[in-house]
């Protein structure tokens, strides 16, 4: 019981794990490419809380986590905007966002 | 004894895991979105409750709020033609994905409690920056990374302009 009341680095890490399991497990059941897009950037917080609560814990300046965590919070949101232009042109050419309706090939 | 930056946390918690799992199992996009904003402003609380401030405005203004506004323009821009696109996933492919995910979770987290990951050198009362040794730290030693994502995303920038010009000029076809 001490231990799930004193809230530490092993919580943080635990919750940023499931995050990142969560957003694995959304890219392989989801159909449809926003659910996709929105399983990347759970993922992409999982590894951004990481990145903050080790350089809490673990980094007596508390830069280089939270710098490093900036960055990812940046790239994050350029892949969502790139993955959404292109999720519309594709529905925009095939009418559908489904991966299963998109992925077959010609001819 | 509870104390409240334990209900706290578990609140945030709560809504970080509750938010994740309904933006991922919820049937329709709309629900999804709002989810995954609950999900990701969540995320920025917690990072408040770790007294890194710089960083949690950083999550909510551009992950959850930025991130929220393009999801609803690309649902507003697709929900005429695409009401029925979502299909039902298959029941036993969802459980085995469930299963690998689980273990996975479960194995990562034997190796951080009893593996060689040490908590040796955790300092919690250090100095916290102030904004002005964040801009110096930004500008200074991470100069070139940010010149580097700045540049990134002007390129990103132009190209999701020219793609969507064509689109609008009629410029690509039907193939």
């Amino acid at each position: 019981m001490e231990g799930f009341l004193h809230i530490g680095l092993y919580h943080f890490m635990t919750i940023a794990i499931i995050l990142f399991a969560m957003g694995i497990l959304g890219l392989v059941i989801s159909k449809n490419l926003l659910k996709i897009l929105i399983s990347v950037e759970i993922m992409f917080c999982g590894i951004t809380l990481n990145l903050a609560a080790l350089s809490v814990y673990c980094d007596i300046t508390h830069f280089e986590g939270g710098m490093l965590a900036l960055s990812i919070i940046m790239l994050a949101s350029l892949l969502v905007a790139i993955g959404l232009v292109i999720a519309l042109n594709i529905y925009k050419f095939k009418g559908t966002t489904d991966i299963d309706d998109i992925g077959e090939l010609k001819g | 004894m509870i104390n409240a930056e334990a209900v706290i946390f578990y609140i945030f918690v709560l809504f970080v895991l509750g938010g994740g799992f309904f933006a991922i199992f919820s049937e329709q996009n709309k629900n999804a979105v709002t989810s995954a904003f609950i999900c990701f402003f969540s995320v920025g609380m917690l990072m408040f409750s770790l007294e890194l401030p710089f960083l949690a405005v950083s999550q909510i203004l551009i992950a959850a709020v930025g991130l929220t506004f393009l999801f609803l323009m690309f649902l507003i821009l697709t929900e005429n033609k695409n009401k029925t696109a979502e299909k039902p996933s298959s029941f036993v492919r969802n459980v085995i994905s469930l299963a690998v995910v689980f273990l996975l979770v479960v194995l990562i987290a034997i190796f951080i409690k009893y593996g060689s990951f040490s908590y040796e050198g955790i300092n919690l009362n250090c100095v916290m920056p102030s904004t002005k040794d964040i801009s110096t730290e930004m500008f200074i030693n991470y100069g070139i990374p940010f010149l580097f994502i700045g540049l990134i995303l002007t390129s990103a920038l132009i190209g999701a302009g020219v793609l969507m010009s064509d689109i609008k000029n009629g410029k690509r076809g039907n193939s």
